[in-house]
């Protein structure tokens, strides 16, 4: 039985050596290739000083090289922490000092970056570089070893590392956006992924001769499900360049050409695809599951993708990063007066979902509102060293007084329909989701505060059709007319991810404030 | 300003964040897709600025990324539909 992810790939190696395993532009790598690779730098990272339970950081674009990073460093027993390439290289510094990341495969553009953030104190030891640029000559720091992607094709060491591990040890950290200003990074160990990967294989019946698509990120967790059920099925994995993404009509010729047959992305995706991708040219013949998480799919959209590519089957998946994927929702045909979004649905097998009322009690009866709570083997091992935060979202079982076990507290609100069936209604707190990102409000406007010239600042979402959520900052500068838009948005910029920045950003005098003293968030949302 | 002007100038403000528009070296044919300068956020962004300030009507088959490699490139796209357009009255 397969309990580490890593043993996934091993066993599609021996039974379907020659399938392509991983698809990107013109490169392609079969599963016996894979396999063989991925033991080659494992051996290295082990040989080189990597030990179990290493963070190893991935800070890479999407390519062929970074799946190798991704199964390479589990193989030698590590934890893999992708970094988002296009992030802020002070939020990328703040993730690797966050998680004492040591070694980090990354390629040789990106050494500059690192080299200005991390300029006080330099914190890599081991660099592996997937592009053949010679390392030596521009080695500043004499304390970092250096591993070129020469050294990894040619190392005669090609057998699987025997490294012992336990399917409670950690896969890998995803961070995502902290109220406090800084990202946390959910712990997820391979137990948690494998009950995911597992469900998720079975339920959706994926086999050999699927061509999954990989959209998202590796920071992102959608790609949990491409890459380990890909593998898992030993079907292939069509890596979608990022620039396809950005013209639907080049996405809906990708998604022809390559004879997809699993699409699994975020909704602001396929909503582009449905505007822009001029879908009634193409068949999509092969297409015959749609999946979509991260944030609620406008139904008018859902509607005009499932006449547009009607022999596909659909399903809303929900999950915050901390659960996997915990609910899923099968759409069947939605009727054309519809308006109210799809339901989450129910709880995925060997998973346990339940919603608590302001009573504490659990919902039982359609209609009542409630916040979910998610109980089961997919549940993360909370925010890396940060147990205060982790203890407060992921609680002891209090319905449960016969043993210590945990609950996670996901902070969204639901209700119950008559059949079972969960709907989503919003947040209790600040976060909200903008093309499917997770973004706290609480963390631009901590950004917005650390500038000199701002005395307040208040960051609302403006719900968006096509989006999800537009960001709105209203801003008190110290002196009036000291600063301007752009200045501010360039100083965001160096902070946070692109996609978190205010797309409206408003000067005021002054900020109304609630009997409470706190800036009134629901007056201002409501001024539109 | 002409079109290229323009559309510098939108780029430069609302995808670069530049504020000094003579501080920044954005050539006419500095390519926007390769350097990441348009990316998948700002690009709808950029087409919504353009259908509004030249007054035209960009088709989804012309939301390729031929057209809209450089400045040049996409001052280019935008003139052949107005000329279109101003023809066909």
């Amino acid at each position: 039985m397969a309990y580490l992810l890593q043993q996934l790939l091993s066993r599609s190696a021996a039974k379907y050596p020659d399938k392509d395993a991983v698809i990107y532009q013109d490169a392609s790598i079969t599963y016996s290739e894979l396999e063989k690779v991925t033991n080659q730098l494992a051996h290295l990272l082990i040989a080189y000083g990597v030990k179990r339970g290493d963070r190893v950081g991935i800070y890479l674009h999407k390519s062929i090289f970074s799946i190798i990073s991704v199964f390479a460093i589990l193989k030698a027993g590590a934890v893999y922490v992708p970094i988002d390439p296009r992030a802020p290289a002070r939020r990328s510094a703040y993730i690797i000092r966050n998680c004492g990341i040591k070694c980090l495969i990354t390629a040789y553009e990106k050494i500059n970056v690192l080299q200005e953030v991390f300029r006080e104190e330099w914190p890599l030891e081991l660099i592996i570089l997937t592009d053949d640029r010679f390392v030596e000559e521009h080695n500043p720091f004499l304390q970092t070893q250096w591993i070129s992607w020469q050294m990894v094709i040619t190392s005669n060491q090609a057998s699987l590392p025997e490294i012992e591990r336990i399917d409670t040890d950690l896969a890998y950290i995803l961070y995502t956006s902290g109220s406090t200003g800084d990202p946390k990074g959910v712990m997820i160990s391979h137990l948690n992924a494998m009950t995911f990967v597992n469900w998720a294989y079975d339920c959706f019946h994926i086999v050999r001769e699927d061509r999954l698509s990989n959209h998202a990120p590796l920071h992102f967790d959608l790609s949990i499900f491409d890459i380990f059920v890909g593998v898992k099925a030993g079907a292939s994995i069509v890596l979608v360049p990022e620039g396809i993404s950005t013209f639907p009509i080049k996405l809906a010729e990708f998604i022809e050409e390559n004879r997809i047959s699993v699409w699994y992305s975020v909704p602001s995706v396929l909503s582009m695809l449905v505007l822009h991708g001029n879908l009634q040219k193409y068949r999509f013949s092969n297409l015959r599951l749609i999946l979509f998480a991260g944030d609620v799919f406008p139904v008018k959209y859902l509607k005009e993708l499932m006449r547009a590519i009607p022999q596909a089957e659909y399903y809303n998946l929900y999950g915050p990063t901390e659960t996997n994927v915990c609910t899923f929702y099968h759409v069947r045909e939605l009727a054309p007066e519809r308006m109210e979004p799809v339901l989450i649905g129910k709880a995925c097998t060997n998973t346990e979902v339940f919603a608590v009322n302001e009573k504490d009690e659990i919902v039982t009866q359609p209609g009542e509102a409630g916040e979910l709570y998610v109980r089961g083997s997919s549940v993360a091992q909370g925010y890396w060293g940060d147990p205060e935060k982790t203890r407060l979202l992921f609680l002891p079982n209090r319905f449960q007084p016969h043993y210590e076990e945990k609950i996670y507290k996901t902070g969204d609100l639901i209700t119950l329909d008559d059949k079972g069936n969960y709907l989503y209604i919003g947040r209790k707190d600040h976060m909200i989701k903008s093309r499917g990102y997770r973004i706290e409000l609480g963390e631009i406007e901590t950004v917005l505060y650390s500038h000199s010239k701002v005395k307040e600042a208040a960051v609302i979402a403006i719900p968006d059709d096509l989006i999800g959520n537009r960001i709105k900052a209203f801003v008190v500068p110290c002196e009036a007319d000291s600063l301007t838009k752009m200045e501010l948005e360039r100083y965001c910029l160096e902070h946070i991810p692109r996609y978190m920045l205010p797309s409206i950003i408003e000067f005021r005098d002054f900020l109304t404030k609630t009997s409470t003293g706190k800036i009134d968030r629901k007056l201002l949302a409501s001024e539109r | 300003m002409n079109t290229e002007e323009k559309l510098k100038k939108y780029i430069m403000a609302e995808l670069m964040f530049e504020q000094d528009e003579a501080s920044s070296s954005l050539l006419y044919d500095e390519p926007l897709l390769e350097r990441g300068i348009i990316d998948s956020l700002g690009f709808i962004q950029l087409t919504v600025f353009i259908e509004e300030e030249f007054n035209i009507k960009i088709k989804d088959e012309e939301l390729i990324p031929e057209n809209f490699k450089t400045i040049n490139i996409i001052a280019h796209l935008i003139k052949n539909k107005q000329l279109a357009l101003s023809s066909h009255v």
